[in-house]
């Protein structure tokens, strides 16, 4: 312990007020950037969730001379009261249930999408019969990641460049085997 | 330093001899519920996010509720399609990690008929909270 | 205390300083601003969940990140920097030697948590603290986990580095005349804790790259759709986090080793009594990880062997127990506000304790295992008795940093804010897991018992938060304006039991300890 004549003070209010600037500033610019990005920090799936999801870079289907015709369709989110059941505009049993489109090759699908109900969801077009992935080309509106939050919507469009069956769903993981699911039949 | 130990001693035996209690007790009690009898019935459970859903040995498929009879020995044998889930049935006391990539056992044999809740007890993304099933019991 | 200066020195000068009070006292602030934003995010969370539906959070997306970071916070920007704090401060100083034994590493392992608190709070990562897999690979989204990952990697190294510095400046630096045996306490805590930390630290580095190269698909550890394993993961974590929690408390029993005899005017009970209980528990605790496993599916045999390696922790606490008490059986105390915070302390500790006896009874676990029984449980422990500790021995430092005293009569409001809001939101936790309500869950259904008390839960923390107010208006209030502190003898002990290891207690035969 050391002698001294007269109490040394440690602190004054100059220096905790530059202390407080520094931190409290640094506190309030990193605030600033990480709300100024918004949802970019939670934007991406990992390269082995996407390979779990079957999210491919294979390119979208393959570019076609477009018919001209456009089918736009309003697809709303919508479940049941204790949330088991979901679906497309109408629950099961009642009309215009998972309404199902019919295309022709060339035709561009244009989808106008809102969540109508309390949970979140997310869309896309996919060839597989079953789970949530293989999202084809710019039908997507939102993700499972980033999904959509009651009342919000989107739109997107799909032109298919080959016959078959495509199924439109809800990207969610679970909601396509709840019952958010759709058929769209391409000739 | 001249202090008398022999108060800290007798503490610690004290102690030590509630722990060992607490932990052959334990594990008596483990030992007796940790094997699942004979004749117990096998319902498959798959956790998904974020639903659950359950095969009976029949065949029968049932999503977001489970239908069982009372005084029926149960087990089920959990697994998952994505994350790591947990099966919990509060008001039985079941309760194991469904893994995905292998199957976990847990029995139970519900002495009560009523409607009890099931749910996820183990973090598994967005809608964790509301991973819940109903479980029907029959007094049949 | 230390080095008296006629003139303040400018803060750019304390900030690139070398000078263990220097670095001790940038973890301190850094550590305090952790704490204060954790706990920001702890009301925000207690106001989501004051009642079912939506109460402030819009959805679930943002509550997951913010227990996360709650949790990340709290424990690697608040806990662990807050015992460097002290340790930087008054380690050199107890073994008699004039600085750490590598300052200019004491230096870089602080400045390595700045920027990993930047990434950590930037990206919210939403898979809570333990970043379990396979979630954590295949499910949380980027970039936030690999901000995430990346971060704790640069806090683990900054832990590994100054655990480094005190290991060697306690065994190799001290004082030629004072053998390890004499050591004070609170030093041998900080040895304790460090040698915990560099076992077992690098096994969580290696889980953490690990999770990252699964994350870029370059590896199949823990994903099973590749063919691993993710019950690998929770071994390799909590074999370290266990002895983890262990390098929390640790140096919180420290200084309260220094408070409680000070504050008791008696010497501790038995010094060797709290050598020997330091040093089992740090054995011990590395016997007992796989108790946060018992419901992956573990044998009979793994879970009982775990078991039994858990319970053999509990002595080696209930000797520090006794030590305190013991200690202030029949002695003088003045309950200043240290030595309130460290009484406190203990009960919680205590009470802490018996929650975890209750917890690694196997079949038991089955019941609290993920529920808000294991919230309060430990949070008993990181605030009742870690945080507890770490305020009071900040009350009791803070008129050797700053020369003055804190407003004494709010430190006291302070304190029973604390303690009350504490066991009104800890305990109500723990029987609301014994009603069933799983942890990490961003809304609730309207079962009557859970409404009612997650209700009285967010009061409580609602009457925490008052206190933390209160405690950061007196330290900035008071760090500035406070009355100028005797520092001879800041709390009015008298004689012979303030200000350590310049004085020898004459009572004692052998010269002091």
């Amino acid at each position: 312990m050391s002698e001294h004549d007269e109490t040394i003070y440690r602190t004054s209010t100059g220096r905790v007020g530059k202390m407080m600037a520094i931190l409290c500033g640094t506190v309030i610019v990193g605030a600033i950037i990480f709300f100024a990005l918004g949802d970019y920090w939670i934007s991406e799936l990992s390269p082995a969730g996407q390979a779990f999801a079957g999210i491919t870079d294979e390119p979208a289907a393959p570019a076609v001379a477009q018919t001209g015709a456009d089918i736009p369709i309003t697809l709303d989110f919508i479940e049941s009261k204790d949330f088991r059941t979901l679906a497309f505009n109408a629950l099961p049993g009642e009309l215009g249930n998972n309404p199902t489109i019919n295309a022709k090759v060339g035709d561009r699908i244009i989808f106008n999408i809102l969540n109508a109900g309390k949970s979140f969801h997310a869309f896309g077009v996919t060839l597989n019969d079953e789970g949530f992935g293989g999202i084809l080309g710019s039908s997507a509106v939102a993700s499972p990641n980033s999904p959509l939050k009651p009342g919000e919507g989107g739109t997107s469009e799909f032109i298919p460049g080959e016959p078959g069956t495509y199924y439109y769903i809800c990207t969610v993981p679970g909601h396509r085997e709840m019952g958010m699911v759709g058929t769209i039949i391409v000739e | 330093m001249a202090h008398s130990n022999w108060a800290e001693w007798i503490y610690l035996g004290v102690v030590t001899s509630l722990l060992v209690y607490v932990g052959a007790e334990a594990w008596n009690i483990e030992r007796i519920i940790d094997h699942a009898p004979e004749d117990a019935e096998i319902i498959k459970v798959t956790a998904q996010q974020w639903l659950w859903s359950f095969e009976h040995e029949d065949g029968t498929k049932e999503v977001g509720e489970l239908h069982l009879k009372k005084d029926h020995a149960y087990k089920f044998e959990l697994t998952s399609k994505d994350v790591i889930h947990n099966f919990n049935i509060p008001e039985y006391t079941v309760l194991l990690d469904a893994v995905p990539g292998r199957i976990n056992t847990v029995w139970f044999s519900p002495n009560e008929a009523g409607e009890f809740d099931i749910q996820c007890r183990e973090y598994c993304g967005l809608i964790h909270y509301n991973m819940r099933a109903k479980l029907f019991v029959d007094g049949a | 205390m230390v080095l008296t200066l006629a003139k303040a020195r400018p803060v750019w000068q304390i900030m690139f300083s070398t000078h263990h009070t220097d670095v001790g006292l940038m973890y301190l602030i850094f550590s305090l601003l952790a704490m204060f934003i954790g706990g920001a995010m702890a009301i925000a969370l207690r106001i989501e969940l004051f009642a079912p539906g939506v109460q402030l959070i819009e959805d679930s997306m943002s509550y997951n990140r913010l227990f996360t970071a709650h949790g990340t916070t709290m424990i690697f920007l608040f806990l662990l920097p807050s015992a460097a704090a002290v340790g930087n401060y008054l380690v050199p100083i107890m073994v008699r030697y004039k600085d750490m034994a590598y300052p200019k590493l004491n230096a870089i392992a602080f400045w390595m948590i700045p920027p990993a608190a930047v990434l950590v709070w930037l990206g919210m990562a939403d898979f809570g603290w333990y970043a379990n897999p396979p979630y954590s690979v295949i499910s949380a989204p980027a970039p936030a986990a690999e901000m995430w990952i990346f971060g704790l990697k640069m806090l683990g190294v900054s832990s590994i580095l100054g655990s480094i510095n005190f290991v060697v400046t306690i065994l190799k630096c001290k004082h030629p005349d004072m053998s390890l045996g004499k050591v004070p306490l609170l030093a041998w805590s900080f040895l304790s804790s460090s040698i915990i930390v560099l076992a077992a630290m690098p096994t969580f580095a290696a889980a953490l790259l690990m999770l990252l190269t699964d994350r870029l698909g370059a590896s199949g550890f823990f994903n099973p759709a590749v063919g691993g394993d993710p019950i690998a993961y929770s071994h390799l974590f909590w074999f370290t986090f266990h002895p983890e929690v262990y390098v929390l408390v640790i140096p919180a029993i420290g200084m309260m080793y220094e408070i409680i005899p000070r504050f008791s005017r008696r010497p501790i009970f038995s010094h060797s009594s709290g050598v020997a209980a330091f040093v089992i528990l740090s054995i011990v605790a590395f016997a007992s990880w796989a108790h946060h496993m018992f419901a992956t599916g573990m044998s009979f045999t793994e879970k009982t062997v775990f078991m039994v390696g858990t319970l053999a922790a509990v002595p080696a606490s209930a000797m520090h127990v006794f030590n305190f008490l013991a200690t202030m059986w029949n002695g003088r105390i003045k309950f200043a506000t240290p030595m309130m915070w460290a009484v406190g302390g203990i009960a919680l500790f205590f009470a802490a304790g018996a929650g975890g006896v209750v917890n690694t009874a196997m079949p038991l676990d089955f019941i609290t295992h993920d529920s808000y029984w294991v919230v309060g449980h430990f949070h008993l422990f990181v605030f009742g008795t870690i945080a507890f500790g770490t305020i009071g021995f900040v009350y009791y430092l803070f008129p050797y940093i700053t020369g003055r005293m804190y407003n004494e009569k709010w430190g006291v409001v302070h304190f029973i804010l604390a303690f009350v809001g504490a066991c009104i939101t800890f305990f109500t936790q723990h029987i609301l897991g014994l009603f069933g309500m799983p942890r990490r869950i961003y809304d609730y259904p309207e079962i009557p018992e859970w409404v009612s008390m997650n209700a009285l839960i967010s009061v409580g923390a609602m009457i925490i938060l008052v206190g933390m107010v209160i405690f950061l208006a007196n330290l900035i209030y008071s760090s500035a304006k406070g009355k100028p502190a005797n520092l001879e003898d800041p709390f009015g002990l008298g004689g012979k039991y303030y200000y350590p290891y310049a004085q020898r207690n004459p009572h004692h035969g052998d010269g002091g300890y």
